[in-house]
Order: C-alpha cells, then structure tokens, then sequence
C-alpha cells in the first residue's frame, strides 16, 4: 500500500495529524504500508478504502502505537509521536478504536468507560457527558459489554475513545459486522465528531 | 470421607491462593512460569526469618493468640514477607523474565523458569539446610469437631481458611471497586486494547508480580502454619498451582480460585481409595477432565 492524501480543502492550515513517508509491519524487514503520506484537517473526517490486505488496519494501528514503525514520521499538532507506547497516545489527543476486540468483555459497561479516563482532567464530569451522548450505554452500565448488541459494543468502544478527549479519532471498519442502521449510525457519529473539532480517520 | 475433605479444602484454600498471581502472569506474559511456586517457599522462610527476628526484638510478640499456635510476630512477620516476596518477584522478573521477553521467544522463557526454580529452590537449601522446620514447637491439638463420622479440625486449620477467604475477598474489592482493578482485569483478557485504553502496561506486570508474590507468600505461611517447613515446598505446589490455573482457565482470578478447591479436595479425597504415593496424579487427572468438557477451564474465555 503506498499513498499520499490530503484530508481537505482547509489542508493548506497547520494540519492536526501529518503522517510522513510511513512505514510498518509486523517483521522489521516486511514493511507491510509503505511510503504513506497524509495530513488531517482539525474538524475533517478521512476515510481510506482499499481492498482487503492492502495494509490499511496496520497503517493506523502503526499511527496509534500498536503496530512498529520502521520509517516515516507521525506528528500530532506538530509534535512527533512516531513509536510512542498506546498508553501514551490518549493523554497526546489520539485515540484508536479497534476493528475487533475492542471492548473489554468481562467488564462491565461502567468499568470500561471508567478505565479510559483515568488520567483525564474533570473525569466524572467526562463520564457524564458520555452516558448523555450514548443513552443506550447508560441504560447497560451494570451489564457485561459482552452483552449488548454489535452496534451498542461499538458505541461503547467509540465512547471509550472518546473519554480520552481526543483531537484525533482513529476508527477502523467501524461498519464491520454491523447491520445497516446500526453501520450508518456509528458513521453519523463519526460524522458529527467532526463539528465538535475532533479529526476522524477511518478505514473501510 | 469427612476428614479428607476438610483437610482438601484447607489445601484447596492455600492452592487458590498460589495460583492467582500465576493465572495473571501465564495470560499477561504468555509463558509457563515454573519457577512461580518457589515464591510460596521464599514466602514461607522469609517468615521464618522474620519471625525469629521479631521475637528476639520484642520478646512481648512470642505470645500466642490462644488457641492458635499463631504469634504476634509471626503474624507481623506474615505480613512482612509478602512485601518482601512480592519484592523478589519484580526482582526476579527484572533479572531474568522481563530480560529474555525483550530478546526471545515465550519457549525460552519456560526454559528459563526451570532454571530460575532450581536457583530458588537450592538457595533456600543453602541457607537453611534441608532439615524440616516449623514456626512453633507448640503442639496444637485438634479439636474433635464430629465422633460420627469423625472430624478433627485444629483451631490453625480454621484460621488459615478464615485467612485464605478474606485474602480472596479482599482481592475481589480491589478488582471490583478500584479502577486499578478494572484496569488489572483488563489487561488479563486484553493487554493490546488495554494500552490502547490507557493503561500502561509495565506498571500492570510489575503490580501482578507484586500481587502474585504477595498471595503466594500467604499461601506459602499459611501451609506451613499447619506442616512443617522444607525447601520442597514450592516444588510441592508446582503440579496443583498449575492444575488449579488451567482447570479454572487461564487468566481468569475467579478461575484461578475456582480450580483451587477442587485440586484440594481431589488430592485430599482420593487418599480414601489410592495409596498417598499416587495423590500427586489427581491434579493431571483434574487437568484432563476440565479440558475435555470445557477447553478453556472453567472461567477462561478464548483469547483475544
């Protein structure tokens, strides 16, 4: 996989996210994207579609901190966080959610939401803001996130994401696995994330 | 029949104990740490060591809580050893595991805790020989609970069951209660997404050390408060910690609790009808017949 994109037309603004000749794999001498350049616009929503191995899941997973890099660089407005721990992307303003896996099953709803924000600056009143943007989560606070229904997981991770208060929102194959309505309604959300200043980058 | 299985309850309890902390590091790390029942035996001479120190220090403390053999400095003395085990278990990791994860393969790792095992083990031989000790020369007598069938049960015996269950418990608050424990649970099932969520997982290794060796020198004390004290005790509870953690699936601390008791009761029970030569198979035979039913153990999920 080898691209360059611009996110917008607002591209020619300091860009939130700017990905830099990227390289990454799962074996040092395997770079599975290569040479990927993009910039993000604060506020846009991108959205990278390819076939399947093409590389896009591992582009952003390089991006989040998942996968290794081996070239190229991530810069997130404007500070370089090429290699830097998972664990360190949320406190910087990106956050990832997962295609698969991506809520813990054996906790409960409440615990999942509770784990995000944990460093978080004024994190019950974070917490509360999230119950009220996702009512259905609310409702199933007790129940295991095992439980609800493929598109509430999503909504349940996508929330948990967004606890970490992000200026960047990775999201790969939101759609996958879901029925129609529950596909465009993560995808609504996806779309209005973007009015609330958040940059959106998502696979499919 | 009673009697076998009181007494493989109290086993059970002191099992469960163990095999919490190796439930948490064979899921989080991904290998087989035969080296992690040694911490039950570094536990229990860490005790002894404090214990006598105690006493020597503050005379006062030498006083048993009657009826129990139990002594304020040994209870103190508990206390310290689990800091100083679960100490030695991040050392241990520092040193040795936490070197070759960053270098090889899982496999190496199991290689490695053999070796780690054997050092422990012939450490402790080296400092306190291979005479088998006990942490009181008091004789306790049991109590006769029930005549028909007959029942004898030491006030120790109940103590240490009492222990074992507000030791479980309290871990439950902690996982339960804390977002500390929400976040050890989490990287128990998931510790790519629990990075991705924020929490960092050298910090969650080293606690599990910590919690691990802690539990362990528990159960190591506990199980000597009842027996006698010798190098082998680690080795002892090699097979019934492992037996315990996969039966009740691994990663699981429920599960880890779960398999304990019925490893214990198993081994305490099959004296009835094996000679004691053969109770060291019942936990392979406990392993078997989980596996067969539910592959992954009693409380374990497939992994993500």
């Amino acid at each position: 996989m080898t691209a360059s994109a611009t996110s917008s037309a607002t591209a020619a603004a300091a860009p939130v996210l700017e990905v830099a000749g990227l390289e990454a794999g799962y074996a040092r001498d395997l770079p599975i994207p290569q040479a990927i350049s993009l910039r993000l616009a604060r506020g846009s929503l991108t959205a990278i579609i390819g076939p399947n191995g093409a590389g896009k899941s591992t582009l952003i997973k390089a991006i989040a901190g998942v996968v290794p890099v081996s070239a190229g660089r991530v810069t997130l407005a404007g500070r370089d966080i090429t290699g830097i721990r998972p664990d360190r992307m949320g406190p910087m303003g990106l956050a990832y959610v997962p295609q698969t896996d991506n809520v813990f099953q054996t906790l409960t709803v409440a615990e999942n939401l509770a784990l995000a924000p944990r460093r978080t600056a004024g994190r019950a009143a974070r917490l509360a803001e999230l119950y009220a943007l996702f009512p259905p989560l609310a409702a199933k606070k007790a129940d295991r996130a095992g439980s609800p229904s493929g598109g509430q997981r999503q909504m349940l991770a996508v929330a948990m994401a967004l606890a970490q208060r992000p200026a960047v929102l990775l999201m790969d194959e939101p759609s996958a696995g879901l029925s129609p309505k529950a596909a465009g309604a993560v995808l609504d959300l996806a779309r209005s994330l973007t009015g609330q200043g958040v940059s959106v980058l998502l696979v499919e | 029949m009673i009697q076998n299985l009181a007494d493989g309850i109290l086993t059970g309890s002191v099992i469960s104990l163990g095999a919490i902390g190796l439930t948490l590091i064979m899921h989080v790390l991904r290998f087989a740490n035969f080296s992690y029942a040694e911490l039950l035996g570094i536990g229990a001479y860490a005790a002894l060591v404090f214990d006598r120190l105690l006493s020597a220090l503050a005379p006062a403390l030498a006083a048993a809580f009657r009826p129990l053999t139990l002594t304020g400095s040994l209870a103190l003395a508990t206390v310290l050893a689990m800091a100083l085990t679960g100490a030695s278990a991040v050392a241990i990791d520092r040193m040795v595991f936490r070197r070759i994860r960053a270098r090889a393969d899982p496999l190496s790792m199991v290689f490695a805790s053999f070796g780690v095992a054997l050092i422990v083990r012939n450490l402790i031989t080296l400092a306190f020989g291979h005479r088998a000790q006990l942490y009181s020369n008091d004789i306790a007598f049991a109590e006769v609970v029930s005549r028909d069938p007959m029942l004898l049960i030491k006030p120790g015996q109940v103590f240490v069951l009492v222990a074992a269950v507000v030791l479980m418990l309290a871990l439950h608050l902690i996982l339960t209660r804390t977002t500390f424990g929400f976040a050890l649970r989490a990287v128990a099932e998931n510790p790519t997404l629990a990075q991705v969520a924020g929490v960092r997982l050298a910090a969650m290794v080293t606690a599990i050390w910590l919690i691990g060796g802690a539990l362990s020198a528990a159960a190591g004390v506990f199980y000597a408060l009842t027996n006698h004290l010798s190098p082998a005790l680690g080795h002892n509870f090699v097979l019934p910690l492992f037996a315990a953690t996969i039966a009740g699936g691994i990663g699981s601390v429920y599960g880890a609790v779960a398999g304990g008791f019925p490893v214990g009761i198993a081994s305490g029970l099959s004296l009835m009808i094996l000679p004691s030569g053969y109770t060291p198979a019942m936990p392979f035979l406990i392993i078997l017949a989980v596996l067969l039913v539910r592959p992954h153990g009693l409380f374990g999920e497939a992994r993500a």
